[in-house]
């Protein structure tokens, strides 16, 4: 994972001021075990073994619908890409987490290669961490963009603080 | 948090996980336990209670489901042999107070807060300071992770010790892993 530096270009306490009341566009995890989708398995294996229960839980907040489309822009700009396929802001809410996972695809089967950003939009706070592959992510200051090794990384969410976690998401 | 050393070969960790593993008697922790056992034992410590009360507060302020919070605790002594914890103590040249091994389950968060010790005043009454340590006594997991206010341990090498910046810093720690994750916990004092 490669750290690209602090985007400050965007505002994000107001769009995450923005976030804070709305209705996220959906709740995952979005997929279940037996769903047909290449390598869901990898995951939901390991979900299935680890007995997740109600923990397992993010709000999802898409780009275009939740927040407006020219965050997404502002941001291709910042890391230098013409284009993108899915762009979204999670929200990790106190005692929830994302449990070790890629992100499997809907349209797994057609997708090719992209390049995946992160940016860390909220303020560091004890609590809020990002582990992806064999990186952990904890107090990282506010704009903190890192492009992945690789769209499918492994990685999970957590927060053990006391208030929302977001992360801002491109690929 | 300062790093101090790894144990090596002298604790054989994997050993101790297995006996945590297999015990029936560990020390189930939830909110509840934790607060019966805290006003029991504070008859006469209103200051005890309270921080309690505080740390929990925070917890349900900040909007936990605090019936998902759980964790188990081990002993030397009764879960564990007590030659783990004198070896332990002669390498980082304390003497033990509170000793215990942690267990927490994939899918838990242990919430930002202090271990609240009923024993605190009478102990730096006795021995003027106490150290804090913490051994990550389980293999690397990904995505388990033990926190501090601007550090964190996680995909340590197992034995990995680390002395705590103060005995009462605030942590928390998540499992995003897929099987429960251990850490070995040293409250004592130094000669």
């Amino acid at each position: 994972m490669k750290y690209l530096g602090i985007c400050d270009i965007i505002d994000w306490d107001s769009v995450i001021k923005s976030l804070e009341h709305q209705t996220p566009t959906y709740i995952g995890p979005s997929h279940k075990l037996g769903d047909p989708i290449p390598g869901l398995s990898e995951v939901t294996d390991i979900w299935q073994r680890a007995k997740f229960g109600a923990n397992a839980e993010w709000d999802m907040f898409i780009s275009g619908d939740a927040f407006d489309i020219s965050i997404a822009e502002q941001f291709m700009d910042y890391v230098g890409i013409d284009n993108y396929n899915t762009c979204w802001i999670s929200r990790i809410r106190p005692g929830k987490m994302a449990p070790w996972h890629w992100d499997v695809n809907d349209n797994e089967a057609e997708l090719g290669e992209f390049r995946r950003f992160h940016c860390h939009i909220g303020k560091p706070v004890h609590g809020h961490v990002l582990v992806v592959d064999d990186k952990c992510l904890y107090n990282q200051p506010q704009g903190s963009t890192y492009e992945w090794n690789s769209r499918k990384s492994w990685h999970a969410g957590m927060n053990a603080g006391l208030t929302p976690k977001y992360l801002f998401n491109i690929w | 948090m300062k790093f101090i050393a790894n144990t090596d070969n002298l604790i054989n960790w994997n050993n101790v996980i297995e006996l945590c593993q297999s015990s029936t008697t560990g020390d189930k922790n939830t909110v509840s336990s934790v607060v019966d056992r805290s006003e029991a034992e504070a008859v006469g410590n209103r200051g005890l209670l309270d921080s309690y009360r505080k740390v929990i507060g925070t917890w349900q302020q900040a909007g936990y489901d605090l019936n998902q919070i759980e964790w188990y605790d081990y002993y030397p002594g009764e879960h564990f042999d007590i030659s783990v914890q004198d070896t332990f103590a002669k390498l980082i040249g304390a003497e033990p107070l509170r000793v215990f091994v942690s267990e927490v389950y994939p899918g838990v968060t242990i919430p930002y807060h202090w271990d609240v010790e009923d024993k605190e005043e009478e102990w730096l009454a006795e021995y003027g300071m106490l150290y804090r340590y913490v051994c990550c006594m389980d293999v690397p997991k990904p995505a388990s992770v033990l926190m501090f206010d601007t550090e964190a341990l996680t995909l340590n090498t197992q034995g990995d010790i680390y002395e705590w910046n103060h005995y009462k810093d605030f942590h928390s720690a998540v499992n995003g892993s897929d099987s429960p994750q251990y850490y070995f916990h040293f409250l004592g004092y130094k000669k």
